[in-house]
């Protein structure tokens, strides 16, 4: 047992020196307005020790979160078990909608930021079965608005006005139980609702014309996931998880309008559409090392050929590819005496590689994440950061993502993580 | 490869259109759609063979596929016979095509009454196995983002290339016009519908080669319909990261004849590409006249009410202006008596701007034919600019109606009043990057020019 939280220390200070310094990032596939921020690859959201030893997530008990990656996983919580998780981002893009390609050009590319509660979940034992409950915004719509004004001769003469926001929410019910010493199973059914809005608004001053362009999805999916975890011995546990292709339905409602002092010209629409979601499917192990030192690796493929997008009424072309992301993390697990009780404080670090299945411009984001924590018998805090570069599109695309996770264990007196 | 195979199928189904033109003795503008099914075979098998088995009516080859209309009694035949095919007439069925519209018109898509590219596709479709008899779809080329550039043929023999002048009739050069789209597109299927009802539309699709283009530039469209209103050019991604060539500047009469009427610039709105037909949307519109004799044409526009003929690169008259204003003026007033609307004409050039590079010099400066651009309505930016309201389609059709059945008639008969027979029919050499045309148009109206 140590005295002092030399190592979180030294976190707090990395973190506040990488704030300042990073300022933008990741942007995946942002040609498409139904794009998610950050990765096409989404499996539940991060939580700060996933997100600190590179997404791992597979085989990581400990974490609420694992109800939307390998709900097995959440047999190995306390009894009781709460957690709130948000996040801030940082997410970079360069074409997305009509910027960048073809009506407004920027020098460079785009940063979109925003705070957002990640997820809140609870989950408690009774009798052999685990019941979880989570609510998670798990994908985000939003990109960076703009406008754009054209001034001749001291006169604004065109005037644009774009701007994007959406998320997607999933609400999940877990069931998971043991089947003896070393199995564990689970099941998480998932309920999505989210929107898409957006608007562009052009002025022509001189004529009084105005053109008007509004978009607006509701959107509903629904998905269900399976997870199993087999714990081999007491060093290595391997998780396994699967979800099949599932389906989101979304209601459009579309308005364009010419607007001048002699002319009213509106196209108004209405849609129901189809969304196909691939299949996943992943793998991951965790092993320990000695005791308080844990590696992890995930693997998680995203069946992405059999993506399908329809869009009022149409279904649009999307080039896209099978994808397989991999990442690999480690946890050190320090413990220190503070004001008289036992505190332990882990120690996040992690490589990912998170390939985007957009063919055109083929690209792949690699991230390295960190992150620390500390806490007690009752509760535990952890903040991670990912910080993604990416390859391939030629514009360097960088995403950050700072998560903070508080994880409450009523009326427990060991850390889960101190089996 | 793979564009060697798509030529060898197009060779093989015009082969197979003309024989199944030339064996039929009468035109049938209609089949019973109960009896009939729409087959679709992998090109690798040998259709040849197959067609001079089976009474099989070729309607369109698309990617590796081609398909065929046949009277189901056949069908257990061909199977017997070793041959792998597929039942496809639900997708060209008159009905799914009216759900697609419905879709459009009645839910009101993005596009709302307008057609997107999937819905002209399904629509072109309809059209050509609805009426196998007088219409027959082409894809003379393919655009940037590998959408097919359809041009529908409307005769009364249409598998066969016979001994009458073709008109074209064009539409959506410029992506933001989608009222250009609709005009030509109307125009055929009116002539469709109209062909056992009307003698004078069955006289002239008898003795004519209509062929429909509505869209030039589909990629420019989606983008149009799916990100921004007001796009005009194709989706060239251009070295400076601009995007976009204006097609109706990448033709290759006087292409770059100055930057009035075109820029070198790539992010301009009138950017004329890195070289004449640079853009293969430009180079589909020229395989079709390289192939098909085409004795006149009009290029749909928006918005101004004008129709505009050549030169558009130059101020100054052609050797014709006489013959082409008297052709627009006429044109004019056929319109004004529709429903009083006025378009102006003129010398395109004077009338409008400068353009060089556009499809009208193009066609009248290598081919010697009347080749015309019509801005269709409104007149100006507070009257809708680019923009028409839905209902206002069918008013603009039928306002446009006569004036391009006065030129197809006019056509078909200076062909006539020329007495040239087929076989000096097509005595033109093309060169790849260059057209010369070697001896004057039979059926043009203008006689004897040598190409410049």
């Amino acid at each position: 047992m140590r005295k002092l939280p030399v190592k979180s220390l030294l976190f707090i200070i990395i973190y506040l020196i990488n704030i300042s310094a990073v300022l933008a990032q990741t942007g995946p596939g942002q040609y498409t307005e139904e794009a998610p921020l950050g990765s096409w690859n989404i499996l539940g959201p991060g939580t700060a020790a996933s997100l600190g030893s590179g997404f791992c997530r597979l085989a990581r008990p400990g974490t609420l979160g694992a109800a939307y990656s390998n709900p097995s996983l959440l047999t190995f919580l306390p009894p009781v078990a709460l957690s709130l998780s948000c996040s801030f981002n940082q997410t970079q893009l360069f074409s997305y909608w009509l910027v960048n390609t073809g009506v407004i050009a920027t020098s460079g590319n785009l940063t979109q930021r925003s705070w957002q509660l990640d997820h809140i979940g609870l989950s408690f034992r009774t009798g052999g079965w685990t019941i979880g409950l989570g609510a998670a915004l798990t994908e985000n719509y939003g990109r960076p608005g703009l406008e754009y004004r054209y001034v001749y001769n001291q006169e604004v003469y065109n005037q644009l006005q774009i701007w994007q926001t959406g998320y997607l929410s999933s609400w999940a019910i877990t069931l998971a139980r043991k089947l003896g010493q070393k199995i564990s199973i689970g099941l998480s059914l998932v309920q999505e609702r989210g929107s898409i809005e957006r608007s562009l608004d052009e002025f022509w001053m001189q004529e009084q014309i105005q053109l008007l362009d509004y978009r607006y999805q509701k959107i509903r999916g629904f998905m269900a996931l399976a997870g199993m975890s087999y714990e081999v011995n007491d060093r290595l546990l391997l998780g396994l998880s699967f979800s099949p292709p599932s389906y989101r339905k979304s209601q459009g409602d579309s308005s364009l309008s010419y607007l001048t002092p002699l002319e009213e010209i509106r196209i108004q629409g209405k849609s129901s559409d189809r969304i196909k979601r691939p299949p996943v499917v992943g793998m991951g192990g965790r092993l320990v090392i000695r005791p308080g030192l844990e590696i992890f690796l995930d693997a998680i493929y995203f069946g992405w050929k059999q993506y399908s997008f329809f869009y009022f009424g149409e279904e649009q072309p999307r080039n896209f590819r099978n994808i397989l992301t991999l990442a690999a993390g480690l946890e050190y697990l320090g413990k220190f005496r503070f004001l008289g009780r036992n505190w332990s404080s882990p120690y996040f670090l992690g490589l990912a590689i998170d390939p985007q299945p957009d063919r055109d411009p083929g690209s792949t984001y690699y991230y390295l994440t960190f992150g620390s924590g500390f806490g007690n018998a009752s509760w535990r805090l952890s903040f991670s950061t990912a910080l993604g570069l990416e390859s391939g599109s030629g514009h360097k695309l960088k995403r950050q993502k700072i998560s903070v996770t508080l994880d409450f264990y009523p009326r427990v007196k060991r850390l889960a993580a101190e089996k | 490869m793979e564009k060697e195979k798509r030529k060898l199928v197009l060779i093989v189904l015009l082969v197979l259109s003309a024989v199944a033109g030339l064996s039929r003795q009468a035109p049938c503008p209609e089949l019973p759609s109960e009896t009939y099914e729409v087959i679709a075979l992998n090109a690798g098998q040998d259709l040849r063979s197959l067609r001079f088995s089976f009474p099989l009516d070729p309607l369109l080859a698309e990617g590796d596929k081609v398909y065929f209309l046949i009277e189901r009694k056949y069908l257990g035949a061909i199977q017997e016979a070793g041959y792998t095919f597929s039942i496809e007439t639900g997708r060209f069925d008159r009905k799914n095509e009216k759900n697609l519209r419905w879709q459009a018109d009645g839910q009101g898509g993005l596009n709302g009454a307008y057609h997107s590219y999937l819905e002209l596709s399904a629509e072109l479709k309809s059209l050509a196995s609805t009426y196998p008899a007088l219409a027959r779809l082409y894809i003379p080329g393919k655009s940037l983002e590998n959408r097919n550039i359809y041009a529908l043929k409307i005769s009364d023999r249409p598998g066969l290339s016979e001994d009458e002048p073709g008109i074209a009739l064009l539409g959506a050069h410029h992506a933001r016009e989608w009222i250009s789209v609709e005009v030509p597109l109307l125009i055929g299927r009116y002539l469709l519908e109209n062909y056992d009802r009307e003698a004078r539309v069955k006289d002239l699709v008898n003795s004519a080669e209509i062929w429909i283009v509505p869209l030039v530039n589909p990629d420019g469209l989606e983008y149009s319909i799916l990100n921004y209103r007001l796009w005009r050019k194709n989706r060239r991604l251009n070295p400076d990261g601009s995007f976009g060539v204006d097609l109706n500047r990448n033709y290759s009469y006087q292409w770059a004849y100055d930057d009035l009427g075109s820029s070198p610039e790539p992010s301009a709105a009138v950017f004329r590409g890195t070289g004449p037909f640079s853009e293969p949307e430009t180079e589909a519109i020229r395989n079709l006249f390289q192939n098909h004799r085409i004795s006149a044409a009009i290029s749909y526009h928006s918005f101004s009410q004008l129709i505009l003929y050549p030169w558009g690169y130059l101020d100054q008259p052609t050797e014709d202006e006489t013959l082409l204003q008297s052709l627009a003026s006429e044109m004019a007033r056929l319109i004004s008596q529709v429903n009083g609307r006025t378009y102006q004409t003129g010398r395109a050039s004077a009338s409008l701007y400068l353009t060089n590079g556009d499809f009208a010099d193009w066609a009248y400066g290598f081919f010697r034919i009347p080749a015309f651009t019509i801005e269709l309505p409104p007149v100006d930016l507070i009257q809708g600019g680019f923009l028409n309201s839905e209902s206002d389609i069918e008013l603009i059709f039928r306002e446009n109606l006569p004036a391009a059945l006065y030129l197809i008639e006019q056509t078909v008969a200076s062909y006539a009043r020329s007495g040239v027979g087929p076989a000096l029919f097509l005595k033109r050499e093309f060169e790849k990057d260059r057209e010369s045309v070697v001896k004057s148009r039979p059926g043009a109206v203008f006689k004897g020019k040598e190409s410049r």
